[in-house]
This record gives structure tokens, sequence and C-alpha cells, in this order.
């Protein structure tokens, strides 16, 4: 790694990377698989076919807004990859991603949960301690992510 | 390459192509994307409800891409730093 390398681009692009697949674990593994939640249940619980098709039109869109952040990484991924003063780390870009993946967690289980109130992780009884190790998860995610993307890397020397 | 398919390796993809369609045709059917249901809840989200439900949605990107213009900046300082130390 020489002088005047920039982690920035790289780290820009994990974490948007990791934006956009972490809104993709959240919405493939809550919304449709484990069928927790869905985007707006908490305003309009899917108890009949209307409901249920409401809320699956604003996982969808979502869903549009997880795809665009990935589709945007992976630009960035590829303009950083051709700029010449790019540091090109896989710890940064992991880092990044885990940024990523834990401000997303951070972010949507703040505005969404606990100030909108749109949806909750785990309905029902304990949905307050669900909320809260949503949370928890997104802080750890996004603290090993600065640890691992801003860290400054260790420089060798070279031997005579 | 060149190597002659047998009788089973040529029926394959015809095999798959089958199957995919047969899973795609009753599903195209089921989907109702014009039927009184999908109507209502085209009704529904384009309603009242719209702007609220976009702002739920849209809301955590916005914040996301601000936090990535920080990430930008932050790691393109440190770039900067390390080369003025050098």
């Amino acid at each position: 790694m020489s002088a005047g390398e920039r982690p920035g681009p790289l780290l820009a692009a994990g974490v948007l990377l990791g934006v956009g697949l972490g809104g993709f674990v959240d919405g493939i593994v809550l919304h449709q698989i484990l069928q927790w939640h869905n985007m707006l249940s908490n305003r309009v619980p899917p108890a009949d076919l209307v409901a249920m098709k409401f809320n699956m039109l604003w996982d969808g869109l979502f869903h549009a807004f997880t795809w665009l952040a990935t589709a945007i990484g992976l630009a960035a991924l590829w303009r950083a990859g051709a700029g010449r003063r790019t540091m090109w780390s896989s710890r940064v870009l992991v880092g990044g991603m885990l940024l990523g993946w834990g401000a997303f967690n951070l972010v949507e289980g703040t505005i969404d949960h606990q100030i909108l109130g749109v949806h909750h992780v785990h309905p029902g009884d304990g949905q307050a301690a669900w909320d809260f190790g949503f949370l928890a998860f997104g802080a750890v995610l996004a603290l090993t992510g600065c640890v691992l993307g801003l860290r400054r890397p260790v420089r060798y020397t070279e031997l005579p | 390459m060149g190597a002659k398919r047998s009788g089973s390796g040529r029926r394959l993809p015809a095999l798959i192509g089958a199957g995919a369609a047969s899973l795609a045709l009753p599903a195209g059917a089921l989907a109702c994307p014009r039927c009184a249901t999908s109507d209502v809840v085209w009704a529904m989200a384009f309603g009242p409800e719209l702007w609220p439900s976009l702002l739920a949605t849209v809301s955590p990107f916005a914040v996301l891409a601000a936090v990535t213009v920080v990430c930008y900046r932050v790691g393109a300082r440190r770039g900067a730093g390390r080369q003025a130390r050098s």
C-alpha cells in the first residue's frame, strides 16, 4: 500500500453494497421466508388478500430501492477499480459492506420501527426486545465494519 | 468441443423448457394483474396513504445515501493524511 492511496471510493462502494445486501436479507428472510412482518404491516395488518397484496406492493418498492443501492454499489466498485489512486483492499471492502449492513439496520430500525412505527421486527409479545436486538445487531456490524474499513493498515518495512 | 451429445443430453434442454413452461403458465393465470382485488390495492396505494407510505419506504435510503457520502469523505481524508505524513 503506497502513500496517497485513498480508501474512500472502495469504502463507499462497500457501504452501498452492504446497504443493498443487508436490505435483501431483511426483505427475503424477515418479510418473505419467515413472514414476521411486511413493510406497512403495523398500519395495514395483512389479515386478508387485499391487505396482503397492499403490503406486497410496498415490499416490492422496498426491494426496488435495495436493488438500486446494490446496482449503484456495483457501479461504484467498478469506478473504484478503475481509479489509479484507489486503495484496493479486501479488508476495506468487507469493512465497508459490514458498515453498510449495520447502518441499514440502525437507520431502518430507528426510522421505521421506532419513529414511524410502520412495522416491527417480530410483532406481538416482546416486540420491543426484537426491535432492540435488530438495532444491537446493526450496531455490532457497523462497529466491526468501522474497525475493519477505517483501521490504519499495518506497515511492513522492507528488509535490506 | 465438437463431441457428439448423447440422446439424453439433447433431451435435457427441452425437458427443462417444458418444466419451466408448465410452472410459468399457471403462475401467469393465477397472478391476476387486472382483477378487482388488484384495482382495490392500487386505489389504496395511490390514495391519501401514498405520501406517508412513500416516506416510510424512502427516508431510510436517503439517510443511508448521506452515510455513504460521509464514508467516502472520511476515507478520502484518511488517504490524504497518509500522503501528507509520508
